[in-house]
């Protein structure tokens, strides 16, 4: 029968293209997972033959120094997203509430920590506040005639201090999203009901936004406690640990250890997914609808004063953020050398020469292009049919891949890096630039896909159904009506990879191989082995080219598209 | 077969929720029906259904005599090979293209020769009236106006049945009128067959030849505007459709011509009345729930002579609607509505008589359901 044919023919093309991403998505995903937890409970010692056993968790997960180095990790991630939490809850209010001066101005340079890598920041936070070196030292020392460095970053309060820097725009972004979206009329409300500005704010407005309070911190929480490049940079010289320090020790060198490394990072993971989960199951459910489609400006909260105070706090927030580290990085990097003082007589642009000539650090920047590049564009057309299949397919399963496409969320970077690497070891991935393609595309496909969801959910299903509906078949509708709607979505989506892709380190770290630098890496390799003044250099080429994407990406999307 | 459209046992489960119970129906060609009932209970699925938009688990949807779904036989049409046109209720309108290029797309899609394209799209924008519009971005359009868009996206490639989703119930009341009226001008002009969604009486009962009003996805009556009103099959009908006066009662007796019964309602539980009420085919000993319309009962200081049913209440509340007043009258304990022309008022308060005609108490038998 003719008809059946046709409908066979039909079914094919949507479903072996979604469903088929599915899968594909559901691999890369579960299998690295899978390798770790399995690897974690296995003992290899050299010479014997492998068995299975708890001894990994029982044994080395609970040695003093891995207990310490968990307890590192909780007091750095709560000591950040406790400052980070405040930080960010204030800005965000004196931008939507208050009549501040210039928060239309600020608003955007506030975001810019958002973009640029935190591991990077904790190298120029050194040009800073190391001691003997450290610029802010030498100031105050000059100032208040010291003889020894008031500061230090080398040690838990500098990891503290730079995570909660860097995190802040996150809660910012929550925090701002939520009140952005709420209904004016429930504060007005609240002053026709005879409550001043302030009271209000405290009684409604602020419970209100608790939600968004909430689930920003327990995200800072988790992004904190699988930081790697923060703790690397400021904790490895006193050798203050962390897991993810310790997961990628274990990887290299005298102790190495894969079934150690797979145990810790499994621990690590159970930590972050159950934080996850517990935002998606317990806090998210309970937020609030406070939503509507009218589009009143709120009434701003007069600071009388007090507005200038609340200037002073934002200016200093972007000073310790974005100025005072990018000038000192800055000038680090056109110093001919660098002990602690700027010399305005001994300025050079041989380190950027430098790194475009090295061949560790040239290769670098065109590993990084070119990886931002590829990934991006295949995360962002796995992504598009991935939220297809979720949101608009009709197959078995669509809420288990929403949950499977989204797990890579819950995983710190090092984590699925180390799953990853397992995983792809002995195949001929491993020691291409493939397998940092892959690391890539697997951890962060879940943000691209949630750009695409996000533009694809303010679609009515109705767009695409109508034009089927007029003789068009799935793929022309597809690519006459779907795509032109979502391109902004998608083109934002790609930008914001870019982006990630050209300051990642945690998984380039594990999975690179000599020849395979990317720009973190060979950050990292000249802090170790070249002088102060040429790494410098090469975070400021990272620096320079994450910026100029990041401007593109404000251009094309709003700052709603980040807290999607 | 005789309809044009035919659905035959269509049954859709979303989960455990039970959309469309076994249902079947037909229109004949040329014909507009609609399915009305409130919302959730079935008539968006079984017209999503019919568009192919949405897999039935069991049934038979047959498009002049051609099967489109067919759940035995393993048949499913894809929605863009069964040549039906649909009006969405959200527009649908595409915010990326022109009037002009909106309402072509059909005709692109099925490949035809530019010219002969914008030949038929200027034809069937006059047709609707959006002209001037053409070359402007269809979602700077007012409601109506891109609702006219989709209506024209609709018709454009003569669609073999054109499918209405609720289509006027994101407009305001004078713009739903006046659309109202063009879509039974358009759907007569054209003469497509039509299926029409909605959850508005007043819409059902101006557009269509036949209404199909749907409870919990089964048919609770289907029948002509006219039938529908005058002739509640149920209790479920009756208050849906307009406004009803219930009492539920038990028939005593035959009373002579034209299907004339005695009924004894009860006002309240300790207080019963007799009426005179129309059951063509009822007798004695029958359970029925007894239905008048507020318009139908007449309202006075005094009895008149004519009135086959007398009540002596009190005005409890008298509302001033414009051209007519909805008054409540308390009679022994239950609560009568009477819709009367404004022209002689009683006032709150007042002890009024209520006449009944005996061929407005319409005897609905208890229990009784469509399907």
């Amino acid at each position: 029968m003719a008809v059946r044919r046709r409908a066979r023919a039909w079914l094919g093309t949507e479903a072996l293209l979604t469903g088929g991403t599915g899968v594909v998505v559901a691999a890369l995903v579960l299998i690295p997972v899978a390798m770790l937890l399995y690897t974690s409970l296995r003992v290899e010692e050299f010479g014997e033959a492998p068995y299975f056993s708890l001894e990994k968790y029982t044994e080395f997960v609970l040695s003093p120094r891995i207990l310490r180095s968990i307890g590192n990790t909780l007091l750095v991630s709560a000591g950040a997203t406790l400052l980070a939490g405040t930080f960010g809850t204030a800005l965000a209010w004196t931008h939507a509430r208050t009549n501040m001066p210039g928060r239309r101005l600020l608003e955007p340079v506030t975001l810019i920590p958002f973009f640029l890598s935190p591991y990077v920041g904790a190298i120029a936070w050194s040009y800073l506040a190391a001691p003997r070196v450290g610029l802010l030292n030498g100031w105050i020392r000059g100032l208040l005639n010291l003889s020894s460095d008031p500061l230090s970053v080398y040690n838990r309060w500098g990891i503290i201090w730079v995570l909660a820097l860097f995190f802040t725009p996150v809660m910012y972004l929550f925090v701002t999203g939520s009140l952005r979206r709420m209904d004016p009329a429930l504060e007005e409300s609240a002053r026709t009901s005879g409550s001043g500005v302030f009271e209000t704010t405290r009684r409604v407005t602020l419970p209100l936004v608790s939600p968004a309070i909430f689930s920003g911190a327990i995200l800072v929480f988790v992004s904190c406690a699988g930081e790697f490049g923060v703790p690397l940079a400021l904790g490895t010289p006193y050798k203050i640990e962390t897991m993810t320090t310790q997961i990628y020790n274990l990887t290299g060198g005298s102790a190495i250890d894969y079934n150690a490394s797979a145990a810790l990072s499994t621990v690590l993971a159970a930590l972050t997914v159950t934080f996850i989960f517990i935002h998606r199951r317990v806090v998210l459910p309970r937020a609030y609808t406070t939503i509507t489609g009218k589009g009143y400006r709120p009434s701003l909260v007069d600071l009388g004063r007090w507005r200038y105070a609340a200037l002073a706090f934002n200016v200093f927030y972007l000073l310790m953020a974005v100025i005072l580290p990018l000038s000192a990085m800055f000038l680090v990097s056109i110093s001919v050398r660098w002990e602690g003082r700027f010399e305005p007589g001994a300025l050079t642009l041989a380190n950027y020469s430098y790194v475009f000539t090295y061949p560790l650090s040239a290769r670098a920047v065109w590993n990084s292009v070119k990886l931002a590049a590829a990934g991006a564009t295949i995360c962002m057309v796995l992504a598009m049919l991935v939220a297809y299949a979720i949101h608009r397919g009709r197959g078995r399963g669509r809420a288990l891949l929403d949950f499977v496409s989204s797990l890579p969320v819950g995983f710190p970077g090092i984590v699925l890096a180390m799953g990853i690497l397992i995983t792809y070891i002995r195949t001929p991935l491993y020691s291409t630039l493939w397998i940092l393609l892959v690391g890539y595309i697997t951890r962060y496909m879940p943000y691209g896909q949630r750009m695409v969801s996000s533009a694809l959910l303010s679609l009515s299903p109705e767009l695409d159904q109508s034009s089927r509906t007029s003789g068009a078949s799935w793929l022309t509708t597809v690519r006459r009506i779907s795509l032109p709607l979502l391109k902004p979505g998608i083109l934002a989506g790609w930008l914001l990879l870019f982006v990630i892709f050209l300051r990642e380190f945690p998984i380039s770290v594990l999975l690179y191989k000599g020849g395979l630098e990317v720009l973190s890496v060979a950050v990292w390799y000249f802090v170790e082995h070249e002088s102060a003044v040429r790494a410098a250099a090469v975070a400021m080429v990272q620096v320079l080219l994450v910026l100029v994407a990041t401007i593109l990406f404000r251009r094309l999307a709003g700052t709603d598209e980040l807290s999607a | 077969m005789a309809d044009y459209v035919c659905v035959e046992g269509l049954r859709k489960a979303f989960g455990r929720e039970i959309a469309v119970d076994h249902l079947s129906f037909g229109v004949e060609k040329g014909r507009i029906l609609t399915l009305l009932g409130p919302s959730g209970c079935g008539k968006t699925t079984t017209l999503r259904c019919i568009a192919g938009l949405e897999h039935p688990d069991e049934g038979r949807i047959t498009i002049d005599g051609e099967p489109m779904t067919s759940a035995a036989e393993g048949v499913f049409v894809p929605p863009e090979r069964r040549s039906v046109g649909v009006v969405f209720q959200s527009y649908a309108v595409w915010p990326h293209m022109t009037v002009f290029k909106n309402v072509a797309y059909p005709l692109d899609v099925r490949k035809w020769p530019r010219a002969q394209i914008a030949k038929r799209v200027d034809e069937v924008l006059e047709l609707v009236g959006l002209s001037r519009f053409r070359d402007q971005y269809a979602t700077k359009l007012s409601g109506g106006q891109q609702q006219r868009v989709a209506l024209a996206r609709a018709l454009i490639f003569n669609p073999r049945v054109l499918l209405f989703d609720e289509p006027l119930s994101n407009l305001d009341a004078k713009l739903r009128e006046q659309l109202r009226i063009e879509i039974v001008r358009l759907q007569r002009e054209v003469g497509i067959t039509s299926v029409y969604v909605t959850h508005d009486q007043a819409e059902a009962l101006v557009i269509s030849d036949q209404i199909i009003v749907m409870n919990h996805g089964r048919i609770e009556q289907q029948g002509d505007a006219r039938a529908i009103y005058a002739r509640p099959a149920n209790r479920f009908v009756a208050e849906f459709i307009g406004l009803a006066n219930l009492l539920t009662g038990e028939v005593t007796a035959a009373a002579g011509p034209a299907g004339l019964v005695r009924v004894e309602v009860a006002l309240s539980p300790a207080r019963r009345l007799a009426l005179t009420a129309s059951m063509p085919g009822g007798g004695p000993g029958m359970r029925v729930i007894v239905s008048i319309r507020p318009e139908d009962v007449e309202i006075g200081p005094a009895p008149s002579a004519s009135w086959d049913n007398r009540l002596e209440g009190v005005v409890v509340r008298a509302m001033y609607m414009g051209s007519y007043v909805d008054y409540q009258v308390e009679v022994e304990g239950a609560r009568i509505r009477a819709h009367a022309k404004s022209t002689t008022p009683c006032r709150e308060g007042e002890r009024v008589v209520l006449g009944l005609p005996a061929a407005a108490c319409v005897c609905i038998p208890e229990g009784a359901s469509g399907s």
